[in-house]
């Protein structure tokens, strides 16, 4: 299949989840979040609001698609498919912190599970076209990485959470999942854009 | 072998125009779409868009539905069975004259 066929079958395939700006309250809620623990400010007005912002944000953000680019429906087959991983991550995600927070782990299996997540999601939205391009879906696939090498860091005895001024490794990570979540999300917002044509299909665009 | 020449004759001219197959190839990867977004995917005007859409339809290929959501007018477009069919064969049909023309074109340089 040609690339700007493969492009379009791929966003139509992909069209919510390619919607990267809905991930930046979700990521500053993680990094406010982090920040507080570490903080350890017993207030609970500040997260409260947080998240109340978080959600009207969100739901604002998901208006602005709607109203510029408009609404497509994913296959019955996929939304099945996303909610059943989603409420599979989520229940791991829990465990992971739970584990991370009891035990003292020389790796973050938080880390881990959110890596492993990404990796899920990366391989969910590229297969939906023939020949997978790393181009398509960068962003996820690189976050994947960087947080599967600081979850496995500490194997090596570095602290890395410390340098940053984090309390825990389990604070650390979070902190870096909300600040991937926010820069992913800017940049897949950007790759959207650019990747939706401003000109017309010509008759001769089409070339064997 | 059949060659790239009759596999281009076999084509189906209504899908194989750019918009359309663009448009078909659209809606074989989702559910439905509304109007808005493919436009944005195709990068159509309205005009032409609805054009094209309107041949899809009358081909059975597509279903056009006007509804209201939330009190605004919104059309969604959704694709048949014989339009997923078709768009399918259509690809299968491009791969194979693509293999054809390459195979063609070693035998000519091995002449």
């Amino acid at each position: 299949m040609q690339n700007r066929y493969a492009q379009i079958q791929f966003i139509a395939a992909n069209y919510s989840n390619l919607q990267g700006l809905k991930m930046v309250p979700i990521g500053i809620l993680v990094i406010f979040s982090s920040l507080w623990a570490t903080n350890k400010q017993g207030d609970l007005s500040g997260p409260i609001y947080s998240l109340i912002g978080t959600f009207l944000l969100y739901w604002l953000i998901d208006r602005y698609y709607a109203n510029t680019f408009g609404r497509i429906k994913q296959t019955p087959k996929t939304r099945k498919w996303e909610m059943l991983v989603s409420i599979l991550f989520m229940i791991l995600a829990l465990l992971a912190f739970w584990l991370d927070t009891a035990l003292d782990l020389p790796f973050s299996v938080l880390g881990l599970v959110f890596a492993a997540a990404l990796f899920e999601s990366y391989w969910r939205a590229t297969s939906s076209i023939k020949e997978r391009s790393f181009s398509l879906y960068p962003e996820t696939l690189l976050a994947a990485i960087l947080i599967l090498m600081l979850s496995l860091l500490p194997l090596t005895g570095l602290d890395w959470w410390k340098m940053i001024g984090m309390q825990s490794q389990v604070l650390g990570m979070l902190l870096i999942i909300g600040i991937l979540l926010v820069g992913a999300g800017i940049w897949g917002h950007v790759r959207l854009i650019r990747a939706l044509p401003v000109e017309e299909a010509k008759p001769d665009d089409i070339s064997l | 072998m059949t060659s790239p020449f009759e596999y281009l004759a076999n084509l189906d001219k209504l899908i194989h125009e750019p918009a359309r197959l663009a448009l078909l190839t659209a809606l074989s990867a989702c559910e439905s779409a509304d109007f808005l977004s493919l436009r944005r995917l195709t990068g159509m005007s309205d005009g032409n868009l609805s054009v094209h859409l309107t041949k899809l339809e009358e081909a059975g290929l597509v279903n056009i539905q006007k509804q209201f959501i939330a009190k605004k007018p919104s059309t969604q477009l959704k694709i048949t069975k014989k339009g997923l069919a078709a768009i399918q064969r259509h690809w299968e049909q491009l791969a194979a004259i693509k293999q054809s023309a390459d195979a063609w074109e070693d035998d000519s340089a091995g002449k």
